[in-house]
């Protein structure tokens, strides 16, 4: 494939280049724009973190030994852990609402309370139940995250391996309880590893998945009831009464992506394709920064990753009725892998890290750490957005128009095919150097 | 400040990787603390 490229600036008036050759600036660095703030505990608080909030002046973080700890003055020299409550099944998400904490266990989402007062929790109920597990080692159950009407949405890790009591219902699938518990609706199907569901800021609830078989890339996408969102290990599910997606048919292996969201009845592309190793490898939990904590990016959304221990941002556009958008890299080396992150009251963004049976770059198997800005803006390419003959791309500082010259500019593209195969290369590769650049004062 | 980037041949459901190494800051030529992106690109705005 050919492509041309033209690059026009859009600028406020600018300095004219200088002559001569441009002298470069050393590569900046990471650490002189974001700080990893580690948060020291004693060696017998193991945070394998599966999810976090600040509730009522203090941290709890539920882990996946089935505890929850409660720790005050989580930012401070001395924060002190204690425990709060013990024997869930590795609940994946924490949040508080109407003065409960709420958790997924594999089975159930579950609420609790101190209700005595003493610092433990005395009072567990069962919110919502009824989907089933086979057994297997892998169906993780993630959220949950409250979406805009006031619903409990979970995701519902399929198996890996061996299924010891049969294989059971809605793995792969997101379901939904309403806002009083007691029941759920499956809504989504063709989930495989949705390690993180959060809400947007509109209400839509939102997932990460992670790279494997029918999921040819890590990826980010909204969910909307009926949605197939590609992998066939659940389908069946879809011919029982409850389900809210229509049955896709058999999933033929090796489509072209165009051709599968073509063909595919309620087949789903992702927003944001976020490529393997290139960005990240294993993504998990994500927020939007609506406050401008990290003020360049703005509105721009945070994901830690849990195998490569970076934080990644992403920007989303709505085109022709439909979010898409860009992955780019923004904080690597934390200690561990990242399942979950959420904004501190300080405007500082808490990674919580496990990497224990997944493995992850850093060198911890748990742990807290946060990113705090220090205040001084990168220059960097804040947002990719498209146009109609092309991309915009927005950089945080006035660009100097002589250094727009090849090689140091470059694009080149790729799709998925959307098969059984774990993964998937680049299909259809094509690079294309620039060819033309014209600049325009003006914006 | 913004750069509009023009492409033949624009194909969807392609991921296209936009590396922008050589850009410099202006005036201090200050370089790309990144400088890459990954748009997924579905839809062609209307």
């Amino acid at each position: 494939m050919v492509m041309l490229l033209t690059l026009s600036l859009l600028v406020a008036p600018q300095e004219p280049a200088s002559p001569g050759p441009v002298t470069k600036q050393p590569k900046p660095d990471e650490a002189t724009y974001v700080e990893i703030v580690d948060v020291a505990l004693p060696e017998h608080v193991v945070l394998e973190v599966g999810g976090f909030v600040e509730f009522e002046g203090a941290m709890y973080v539920a882990t996946r030994r089935g505890e929850v700890w409660r720790i005050e003055d989580a930012s401070g020299k001395q924060p002190k852990a204690t425990l709060w409550a013990e024997g869930l099944m590795e609940p994946l998400g924490l949040i508080a609402k109407d003065g409960w904490l709420y958790c997924s266990q594999r089975g159930e989402l579950s609420r609790m309370r101190d209700k005595s007062g003493d610092g433990r929790m005395d009072d567990l109920e069962t919110f919502a139940a009824g989907w089933p597990i086979s057994g297997n080692y892998h169906e993780y159950c993630f959220g949950p995250s409250i979406a805009g009407d006031g619903s409990f949405w979970l995701t519902l890790n399929k198996p890996f391996g061996g299924e010891p009591f049969g294989r059971a219902p809605w793995r792969g699938w997101a379901i939904r309880i309403p806002a009083d518990g007691g029941s759920f609706e499956p809504v989504c199907a063709g989930l495989r590893s949705p390690c993180g569901i959060g809400t947007a800021p509109d209400g839509v609830v939102w997932f990460t998945d992670n790279q494997g078989e029918w999921c040819a890339n890590s990826k980010f996408t909204p969910m909307e009831v009926g949605d197939f969102h590609g992998h066939p290990w659940g389908i069946d599910s879809c011919k029982l009464p409850e389900s809210k997606v229509e049955y896709p048919g058999e999933v033929p292996s090796g489509l072209r992506m165009a051709e599968a969201a073509k063909t595919i009845p309620n087949f789903t592309l992702p927003a944001v394709w976020i490529p393997y190793d290139k960005c990240g490898r294993s993504p998990g939990g994500f927020v939007w920064d609506t406050a401008g904590n990290f003020p360049p990016f703005e509105g721009q959304v945070f994901c830690g990753d849990q195998y490569s221990s970076e934080v990644f941002r992403m920007s989303l556009e709505r085109v022709a009725g439909r979010w898409q958008g860009a992955c780019y890299p923004f904080r690597r080396g934390l200690k561990s892998g990242i399942t979950r992150v959420m904004w501190g009251k300080q405007g500082t963004l808490w990674c919580g890290l496990t990497n224990r049976g997944w493995g992850s770059l850093g060198g911890s198997e748990h742990g807290l750490q946060r990113l705090v800005w220090r205040g001084v803006t990168p220059f960097e390419l804040r947002e990719i957005t498209a146009t109609k003959k092309g991309f915009r791309l927005a950089f945080t500082q006035p660009v100097n128009a002589a250094s727009i010259l090849p090689p140091g500019f470059a694009v080149k593209s790729w799709t998925y095919d959307h098969h059984k195969a774990y993964g998937c290369p680049p299909a259809t590769p094509a690079r294309t150097p620039p060819r033309r650049r014209r600049s325009r004062p003006g914006a | 400040m913004m750069v509009d980037i023009e492409v033949d041949d624009l194909e969807l459901c392609r991921v296209y990787e936009i590396r922008c190494d050589g850009i410099l800051g202006q005036p201090t030529n200050a370089s790309l603390l990144h400088g890459v992106g990954w748009y997924t690109r579905n839809a062609n705005p209307e």
